[in-house]
């Protein structure tokens, strides 16, 4: 496999019980990117994620991230994951949150986790517990906890459920930034609009990626004005097959 | 293994258990409270027992026996007759009676005669004993009277502990131990439980943490608690309840910290066969109230059957029994080999929940 790609899979296959998540997919991601994991409730976006992280072992196939077949736990450190769920310590504060998510990666400084907190604009409530916070704003430490190290790779699970619009445009704006320093990006949405700030998109559909691109060569193929018709059209494609 | 991910996990455990007030003031005054109500209850006086006697004989012994009966301290005596025994046991609040029948006296005079007749209410599980071990001490008193001598009073020496020791003085040690395990079990079950559920599992997997690493980390975490926890009982239990003790408390602590390093692990180990935190408490009656029985605490483990001793020497509490027991009522040391052998024991067992978490966890995973 080559170097070139941030993120190269081969054949992927997750299987649960009769269930197949995830259904003999390839998938290339270039450096500095934004991928955008496009599909339905249980299309298979989360097993995805998981695969590709090396968290979760495929039933076949092969990955790597950053060149190296997956998975590597020396490469972890540079791996930054915001699960669907919250995933965090709700008795705890947003600050020591976000430290105990900095000390575990070997990248901890306090400035380092003022930056991540202020980042997603939680500065005013660093030392509130969890547990007290907002729905939108537990989803903002969510995200902290996962930047806080500086990752090279950034994988999102539906990052921006919650989030009122205002900060959802500051996010992507910040995951431009991110790009633009070289990090990758995957991210999972149901977002139409989101999709549209991608690099590239692929559509998932029942663990099967059915298309891939930019948001406007998708709309072009599928002759249609939306992401939301061309989502419509590729998955009813797939269904009937010729 | 990584040191500062070791302590960044022991110390995410600590504050929040910190914080956590209830359950810390749980830890440490639940025990007091037992222990306190322990030491009030092993200590109580036996209330006096309403014991009718019925004297048919008027031989000397017979009568000198009647006389002692009613100064024993324990018996509350009246004076019954023969036909009505059965109704002062029913409903005229007696516990027993006791009959000294017509024809006693000749016994004593070395011809054959009628014996004592007791009648008790079975209904009481301390009376038959107590009221034979009265009449023992009575018959006893009368006979040594009558050749001239006081009761014998042996000169009894003492290799370990004394005489000061109470049933308390050889319960108190284990159960020091005992709520350390019970709290490191519960919590390290339940903090296990919650990161599975609230999904932070998921991340620690996703970070570069090993699954030593995260045993190591839990096990700082709630051992600096367990070890607090033993430290304030074990201060509770010698200055304020006042229990007899020998050897060196160090020990003790470090029974207890290889103890919880046992305990932590189980925890991590049944969390994964709970779905939630009602179900990790549910292991209690099935894992430490067994253990707690058969530990040899309340009943001596070589009078079991074989297979409930071969049990009860493969549960930690077991050992851990006997290691305080050897280090605070024999006041032996780190360099006896039997209490080389219970640490070493605790040490096998806290290894086999090791591999049995780690096993555990990777099942949890996929
Ligand atoms: N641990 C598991 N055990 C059994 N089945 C699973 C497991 N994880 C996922 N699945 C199944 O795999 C399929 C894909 O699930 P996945 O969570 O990846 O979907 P998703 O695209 O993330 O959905 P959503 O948009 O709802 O988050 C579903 O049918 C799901 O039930
Ligand atoms: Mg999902």
């Amino acid at each position: 496999m080559s170097n070139t790609y941030a993120l190269q899979a081969r054949g992927l296959v997750k299987r649960f019980g009769a269930i197949t998540a995830v259904d003999n997919l390839d998938l290339q991601v270039e450096p500095g990117v934004t991928y955008g994991l496009l599909g339905p409730n249980a299309s298979g976006k989360t097993t995805l994620i998981r695969l590709l992280m090396g968290i979760l072992p495929p039933t076949r196939g092969q990955s790597t991230l950053l060149g190296r077949p997956v998975p590597d736990r020396v490469l972890r450190t540079r791996l930054g994951y915001m699960p669907q769920a919250l995933a965090l310590y709700e008795d705890l504060s947003v600050q020591e949150n976000v430290s105990f998510y900095a000390r575990l990666m070997g990248n901890y400084t306090p400035a380092r986790v003022e930056e991540a907190v202020g980042l997603v604009d939680l500065s005013a409530r660093a030392k509130s517990i969890v547990s007290t916070l907002s729905g939108g704003f537990k989803r903002r430490a969510s995200l902290a906890c996962a930047l806080v190290h500086q990752p090279a790779v950034l994988f999102l699970d539906e990052p921006t459920v919650g989030i009122d619009p205002h900060l959802r445009v500051e996010f992507w704006n910040h995951f431009q930034r991110l790009n633009q320093q070289g990090v990758t990006i995957v991210v999972s949405t149901h977002i139409m609009d989101e999709a549209e700030r991608c690099t590239r998109l692929g559509l998932l559909y029942q663990g099967r990626l059915i298309a891939e691109g930019t948001a406007k060569e998708l709309r072009e193929r599928a002759k249609a004005d939306t992401m939301e018709q061309a989502f419509l059209a590729f998955s009813d494609e797939s269904k009937a097959p010729p | 293994m990584n040191l500062p991910r070791i302590s960044a996990l022991a110390l995410r455990i600590a504050t929040q258990f910190r914080r956590d007030h209830r359950t810390l003031a749980m830890i440490i005054v639940a025990p007091m409270v037992i222990l306190s109500l322990l030491a009030y209850l092993i200590n109580l006086t036996p209330s006096s027992m309403q014991v009718g006697v019925v004297v048919e004989d008027a031989s000397p012994v017979a009568q000198r026996l009647a006389q002692e009966l009613r100064a024993l301290p324990l018996f509350q005596t009246q004076t019954a007759s023969r036909d009505r025994v059965e109704d002062l046991i029913r409903g005229g609040g007696l516990e027993a009676v006791i009959i000294i029948p017509q024809g006693y006296g000749l016994r004593s005079a070395g011809q054959s005669g009628p014996d004592l007749e007791v009648v008790v209410d079975g209904s009481r599980s301390r009376t038959a004993p107590a009221v034979l071990q009265g009449l023992a001490r009575a018959t006893a008193r009368v006979a040594a009277n009558q050749v001239g001598a006081s009761l014998p009073q042996p000169q009894v020496t003492y290799v370990h502990a004394g005489p000061e020791y109470t049933t308390l003085d050889y319960f108190a040690p284990t159960f020091i131990a005992f709520f350390s395990f019970l709290f490191v079990y519960l919590l390290t079950a339940i903090g296990f439980l919650r990161e599975r559920s609230q999904g932070t599992l998921e991340r620690l997997t996703a970070s570069p943490l090993t699954k030593a690493e995260m045993v190591l980390g839990y096990m700082v975490g709630f051992s600096i608690f367990a070890l607090a926890q033993a430290a304030v009982i074990l201060l509770f239990t010698v200055y304020v309840i006042g229990i007899h003790y020998q050897g060196n408390l160090l020990i003790v602590f470090l029974i207890v910290a290889v103890l919880s390093l046992g305990a932590v692990n189980m925890g991590i180990f049944l969390s994964t066969f709970a779905a939630t935190e009602l179900q990790a408490v549910q292991f209690i009656p099935m894992v430490i109230t067994p253990q707690t029985l058969l530990a040899g605490i309340f009943w001596p483990i070589p009078d079991m059957h074989p297979i409930f001793q071969w049990l009860a020497h493969l549960l930690p509490l077991t050992y851990a029994n006997f290691a305080m027991q050897e280090v605070m009522v024999k006041g032996k040391g780190l360099l006896d080999a039997s209490v080389q052998a219970d640490i070493g024991a605790l040490l096998l067992f806290a290894a086999a929940q090791v591999a049995l978490a780690s096993f555990a966890m990777r099942r949890a995973r996929t």
